[in-house]
This record gives structure tokens, C-alpha cells and sequence, in this order.
């Protein structure tokens, strides 16, 4: 095979788990100031895993504006139903939170590549610790009661603007720590940060990892605005094992639009394109290429 | 009661029968397998599989997709495997799974369009057709588009036919010209067995906090349920003007929107943009088109389409 890695052999697809279904909203109301809190369910809807989301389409049937779905990441799950937590942020999830219990909402979902550590029993690294912020949090807090019910207790790091945003669902199920940090008691702990200091920390969770780094490799798990996942990839060190959940405008969700890609490092030096909702959200962060930058607008044709 | 009449969807573009008069279109439906089983690719007629180039391309920058009102702008780059990936893994896929693609194949000129034909006619696999696109926007410097010179078509067309007896050869055209019906002729008279009518529309967009369009090549292709009257005035125009089977492509939705494209002398309907909006749609048009039969006491999709074609007289 040549050297070049867009040439290499692509793999045969790995068939979806995912289903379409016109899903019944259960539950739809505002947590906190910015957040909305949404409940589904659907025959045959598989359970998803944390880090997986799913493409919800706000529009009603042939009314095509919004046109396309929104993805939005799990934030519990089980077979035949699925929750979210969203911030209104512009038309499509002004539509979903204008929700009502009863109402239906296109869904595809489960989508996408989830957290690893559940399955994989003993990662090299050894503490596990979950770093998110604002609507990057929700898969991280389904991540963290998987993990906890599973007994692999985990550090997280949750980050905030403000108290008055943080959603009282992610309290509730979570045992929050002060600064000075607690044990982890059945439920995960969590330790929250703000920007303005009015809950937990003041700062942001990279900032406080930085500050509490130990001398042991972590596994960080992480998922929030992207200079929250640069500031973090610049701040692991060797031995960290460190996944990314990354964000970007979607239509098929399923890897086929090649719509949401990101570069990936694929053979020697090379680099190749791989569907951040297909291979991802979640990817290693030592697959990522360093810069996307680098990549040129290919001349006309080859 | 009697039993409800049953009725065949079955579809005729030119040689071609294909079980159903829906088609996936190209770049919306990947190599054919990636979305099974949510939307195994038995659903359609036929597959129109991802455009290939001679040599792999990784495609265009991000960001690549912007929404429109009820449309949506792409600025993919044609990224594919390429010739030689798509050989060895993707076509024997499709033929392990028993599906003959519709293959969609671009190059930089008429040479290299008939030496990537020639290439695909030996192929040991099946080919339900060969689909020319002559019309993609997002190559630089202003999209190689031979879609827009009557006279590159007939050569692109010539040069692909004279290579690839082995099966019927489609000729994709772009809507951006000033008369559809004038390269459609170009394409029947270079021997083209069908025309494929639309590509996307030449769009854009402006970031107004930056004063830039989001996209490295400025515009980009306009598809979705915004482009579909365009779409059936061009299916229509090229319906007029050609005998060869016109297949008809560019925002179909619904239903009605695929029966009005057999009404302006459709042979069969590619579905694109749809295919994101809701994966549930092939499966349901189909159901909706067996009724729209009955409903008018038709065993299949031929007498419903002749009466409207008179009508348009
Ligand atoms: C895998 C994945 C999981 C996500 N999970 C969540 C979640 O759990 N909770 C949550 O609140 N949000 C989540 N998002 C972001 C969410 O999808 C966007 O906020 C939403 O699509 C915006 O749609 P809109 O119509 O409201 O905004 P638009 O009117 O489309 O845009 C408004 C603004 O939002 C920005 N925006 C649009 N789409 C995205 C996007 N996909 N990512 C980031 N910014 C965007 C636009 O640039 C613009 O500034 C997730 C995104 C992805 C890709
Ligand atoms: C994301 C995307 C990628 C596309 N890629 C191709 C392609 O590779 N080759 C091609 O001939 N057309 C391509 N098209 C155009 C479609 O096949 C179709 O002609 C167009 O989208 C109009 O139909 P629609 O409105 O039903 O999507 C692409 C369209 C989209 C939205
Ligand atoms: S959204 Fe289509 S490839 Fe990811």
C-alpha cells in the first residue's frame, strides 16, 4: 500500500446501532438559567453508552426549518428511552426546549464512539478523572455514575460561568465536593468550579487540574468548548492516557456527509479526515493531528 | 372488502429495471453500506455511490456544511477513496451484499474520465450504471464543471462511452447554466443512456461578525427542499428536450414531491439532503406511492406517468 495514508485501505463500516424513531417527549423544562432538561422515549430505542449522543430534528414533519437535526450527548440512558441536557443557544434548541411532555420529536440515535474505560477493565493509567464544561458536562456526568455503579471511583471537574447556571439535575445526582475535595460516597463526586467564584472554585477545571496534579498517570476524560480541550492537551503529560469529545456541526451523523470531519493521524507522519460523528465524538487525543491548520485547500485536481 | 390491489413500484431508466423508482444519491449516501441497517441500501432502486476521482482526496477545510432556510450549503471537496480503494474494498462490498451500484465517477478531463471508465468496466463486479459527474461545484478554481460547455459534456460523454459498453452511462448535469435542455442534448448526442438532473446550486454565505463567507472556497453547493422548484423546472426543461430517461434529483421530500418529478417526466428519483432530515423517508414514500396507485386504481408506476406527461403536452 502506499505510503500515503488517504490511500490506505478503509476499513469495512461497522453496521449502526443507532434507530430513527418519532420519539415521545416525556419531560421537557428549564434547569438552572441557561439549561433544559429532555426525556424521551421510543419503542426499540437502544441504551446508549456515555459519550454517545444523538441527532434530535426540532422541526415538525415537512416544515424543513431548521432543516437538519441537532445533535445533543446523552445524558442518561436506557433501552427504550434517553435524557439530555441543553442550552438554548439559537433556533433548533429554542425548538426542542419549546417541547411539552407529550409532544413527538424526530430522533437518531444512539450515535457515535463512546468513552472508553467502562469496558476495558484495568486502563494502564490510573486515576480516572472527568473534565468538562457548560454543555460539555452531560455525557461527563453520565460518565461518572456509570463509573461509580460500576466501581471505578473518578474524579470530576465540572466547570461553570456562574452558580445560577449550574442545572440542579447534575447536583442532585452527584455528591459535590467543597474545595478541599471529599471522598466519593455511593454517588461521584464532583467538584464544581466558576468563573466568577460564586459555587465551588473559583476558575476553570483545567486550571484546578493543573493545580492538583499528583505524581501517578491519569486517564482524563473531557469534553467542553475547544480551548478547554487545547488548554488540556497542552497541560497532560506523557503517561496520561487523555480522550477528547469533540464538537462540530452536523447533518447525517451517521459518517456519510463527510460534513464533521477532523484530522487524524493515520501511518507514518500521515494524516487522513475521520467523521467526528462516526469515529467520534470521543476520540484519543494521540490520534488527533496537532493542527488543523497545517491543512491545506487541495489544489484544484488531482 | 376486497384486498387492497397489489401494485408494483417498479422503476425503467432506459435498459436499467430497477425494483423501485428511489435512488440514493451520490455523496449523501456514502459507498452504499456505512448507514446499515438503519438504511440498508435494498431500500433504494439503486445506489449512487460517492463520487471517486482517480486518486484519493481528503476534500475541503472545515467548516463544510451551513444551514439555509430549508436548505443546506456543503462545500465537501469531493473527499473519496479514490479509484483504487474503492476497487478493492467498495465495490466488492456492495457486490458480497448483492447490490449493483450506480458508480459516480469525476476527473479533470475527457482522458481521464474514460481512463477511470476503463478502468470500472473491467471490474469484476456488477455496475447497474456509470454516472458522469460533470457538475461538481467544489473543485477549484471555479468547479470543474463541464456541465456548464454543451461541448465538454459531449466530449466527457463520447470519450466515457466509447470505453464502458458494459452497462448505461448517466450524464449529472448542473443546474448553474442558462438553458439545462441545450446540455442535455449534448449529452443525448454523445451517446448518454440517461441524464441525471440536478447537482447542487453554486450558493453562499456571509459570517457577518467577520464579513466572510464560513467556507475556504467562498461558495458552496445548495441542496435540501429549497432547491426543489428549481429542480422541477429543470427536470421538466430536459424531459422536453431529450428522449433519452431523465432521473430526477435535487430536494425531494416527500411524497408529493417525488410524484411531481415523475409528472415532469422523471424516470426515477434520487434522494439527497432528504436522507439526513429523516431516514424514515425512503421507506414511507414507497408505502405512500403504492397508495397514491391504488388510490388511482393503477397496478404500476407507467399509466400514472403517461397521464400526466399527456396532460403536459
Ligand atoms: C456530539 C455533540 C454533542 C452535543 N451535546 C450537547 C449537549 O449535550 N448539550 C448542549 O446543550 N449542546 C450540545 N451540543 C451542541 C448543540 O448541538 C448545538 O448547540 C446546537 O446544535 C445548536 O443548534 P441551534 O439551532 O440552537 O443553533 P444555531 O442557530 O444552529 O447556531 C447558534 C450558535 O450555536 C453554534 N453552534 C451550532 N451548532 C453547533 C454545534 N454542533 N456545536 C457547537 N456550536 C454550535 C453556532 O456556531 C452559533 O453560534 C452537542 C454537539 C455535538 C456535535
Ligand atoms: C453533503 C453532500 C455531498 C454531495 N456529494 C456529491 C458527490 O460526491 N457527487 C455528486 O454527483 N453529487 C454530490 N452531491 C449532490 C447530490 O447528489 C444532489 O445532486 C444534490 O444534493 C441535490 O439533491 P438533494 O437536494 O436531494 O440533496 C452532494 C450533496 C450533498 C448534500
Ligand atoms: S455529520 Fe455527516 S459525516 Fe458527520
Amino acid at each position: 500500500m502506499s505510503p500515503d495514508p488517504r490511500g490506505a485501505r478503509t476499513p469495512s463500516p461497522t453496521p449502526l446501532a443507532a434507530v430513527w424513531r418519532r420519539a415521545r417527549v416525556t419531560r421537557c423544562a428549564p434547569d438552572g438559567a441557561l439549561y433544559w432538561d429532555l426525556r424521551v422515549e421510543a419503542e426499540g430505542l437502544p441504551a446508549g453508552t456515555p459519550g454517545q449522543f444523538s441527532l434530535l430534528a426540532p422541526a415538525a414533519p415537512g416544515a424543513w426549518d431548521p432543516l437538519l437535526p441537532r445533535p445533543l450527548s446523552l445524558l442518561d440512558a436506557g433501552a427504550g428511552w434517553q435524557r439530555f441536557l441543553f442550552k438554548v443557544v439559537g433556533r433548533g434548541t429554542a425548538q426542542l426546549a419549546a417541547l411539552r411532555a407529550g409532544d413527538r420529536v424526530g430522533l437518531l440515535g444512539p450515535l457515535g464512539r463512546a468513552f472508553g474505560g467502562l469496558e476495558r477493565d484495568a486502563e494502564a493509567a490510573g486515576e480516572i478523572v472527568l473534565v468538562g464544561g457548560g454543555v460539555g458536562i452531560p455525557p461527563l456526568h453520565f460518565l461518572a455514575r456509570r463509573l461509580s455503579a460500576a466501581g471505578r471511583p473518578c474524579r470530576a471537574l465540572f466547570g461553570f460561568n456562574r452558580e445560577a447556571e449550574i442545572p440542579r439535575a447534575l447536583l442532585a445526582a452527584l455528591d459535590v465536593a467543597d474545595a478541599a475535595g471529599t471522598e466519593p460516597a455511593t454517588r461521584p463526586a464532583a467538584e464544581l468550579c466558576t468563573l466568577d467564584g460564586s459555587a465551588g472554585v473559583r476558575g476553570n477545571p483545567v486550571a484546578r487540574l493543573v493545580e492538583t496534579l499528583g505524581d501517578g498517570p491519569l486517564a482524563i476524560k473531557a469534553c467542553g468548548p475547544a480551548p478547554m480541550l487545547a488548554a488540556l492537551r497542552a497541560a497532560a503529560r506523557a503517561g496520561d492516557a487523555l480522550e477528547l469529545s469533540l464538537e462540530e456541526r452536523m447533518a447525517c451523523g451517521v459518517g456519510v456527509c463527510r460534513g464533521c470531519v477532523v484530522p487524524v493521524v493515520d501511518g507514518a507522519g500521515g494524516w487522513r479526515y475521520a467523521a467526528i460523528c462516526r469515529e467520534g465524538p470521543v476520540f484519543d487525543a494521540a490520534s488527533l493531528a496537532a493542527s488543523a491548520a497545517a491543512i491545506a485547500l487541495e489544489p484544484g485536481h488531482e | 372488502m376486497s384486498e387492497p390491489r397489489a401494485v408494483s413500484l417498479a422503476a425503467q431508466v432506459g435498459e436499467l429495471r430497477l425494483a423501485n423508482p428511489l435512488l440514493a444519491a451520490s455523496g449523501c449516501f456514502g459507498y452504499g453500506l456505512e448507514c446499515d441497517p438503519l438504511l440498508p441500501p435494498e431500500t433504494f432502486g439503486a445506489v449512487v455511490t460517492k463520487t471517486i476521482t482517480p486518486l484519493a482526496r481528503a476534500g475541503n477545510p472545515m467548516p463544510r456544511i451551513a444551514e439555509t432556510p430549508a436548505g443546506m450549503l456543503n462545500s465537501i471537496g469531493l473527499e473519496n477513496v479514490g479509484l483504487a480503494a474503492f476497487l478493492a474494498d467498495k465495490l466488492p462490498a456492495l457486490a458480497a451484499r448483492g447490490v449493483a451500484p450506480v458508480v459516480s465517477i469525476a476527473a479533470g478531463s475527457a482522458e481521464e474520465f474514460a481512463a477511470l471508465a476503463g478502468r470500472l468496466a473491467a471490474a469484476p463486479q456488477a455496475i447497474a450504471a456509470l454516472e458522469l459527474n460533470l457538475s461538481c461545484p467544489n473543485l477549484a478554481p471555479h468547479g470543474a464543471n463541464f456541465a456548464t460547455d454543451p461541448l465538454a459534456v459531449e466530449r466527457v460523454t463520447r470519450a466515457v462511452k466509447d470505453v464502458f459498453p458494459r452497462a448505461p452511462v448517466w450524464a449529472k448535469l448542473s443546474p448553474n447554466v442558462a438553458d439545462i435542455g441545450l446540455v442535455a442534448r449534448a449529452a443525448e448526442a454523445a451517446g448518454a443512456d440517461a441524464v441525471s438532473a440536478i447537482n447542487t446550486l453554486v450558493g453562499m454565505d456571509i459570517d457577518l461578525a467577520t464579513g466572510r463567507s464560513p467556507f475556504a472556497r467562498v461558495t458552496a453547493g445548495l441542496s435540501g427542499p429549497a432547491i426543489f422548484p428549481v429542480a422541477l423546472a429543470a427536470v421538466y426543461r430536459v424531459a422536453q428536450s431529450v428522449r433519452i430517461p431523465v432521473v430526477a434529483i435535487g430536494g425531494a421530500a416527500s411524497t408529493e414531491m417525488v410524484l411531481k418529478f415523475l409528472a415532469a417526466g422523471a424516470s426515477a428519483v434520487q434522494l439527497g439532503t432528504a436522507l439526513y432530515i429523516d431516514p424514515g423517508l425512503p421507506a414511507r414514500v414507497l408505502a405512500e406511492l403504492a397508495d397514491a396507485l391504488r388510490a388511482r386504481g393503477c397496478a404500476d408506476l407507467k399509466p400514472l406517468r403517461a397521464q400526466w406527461l399527456e396532460a403536459s403536452r
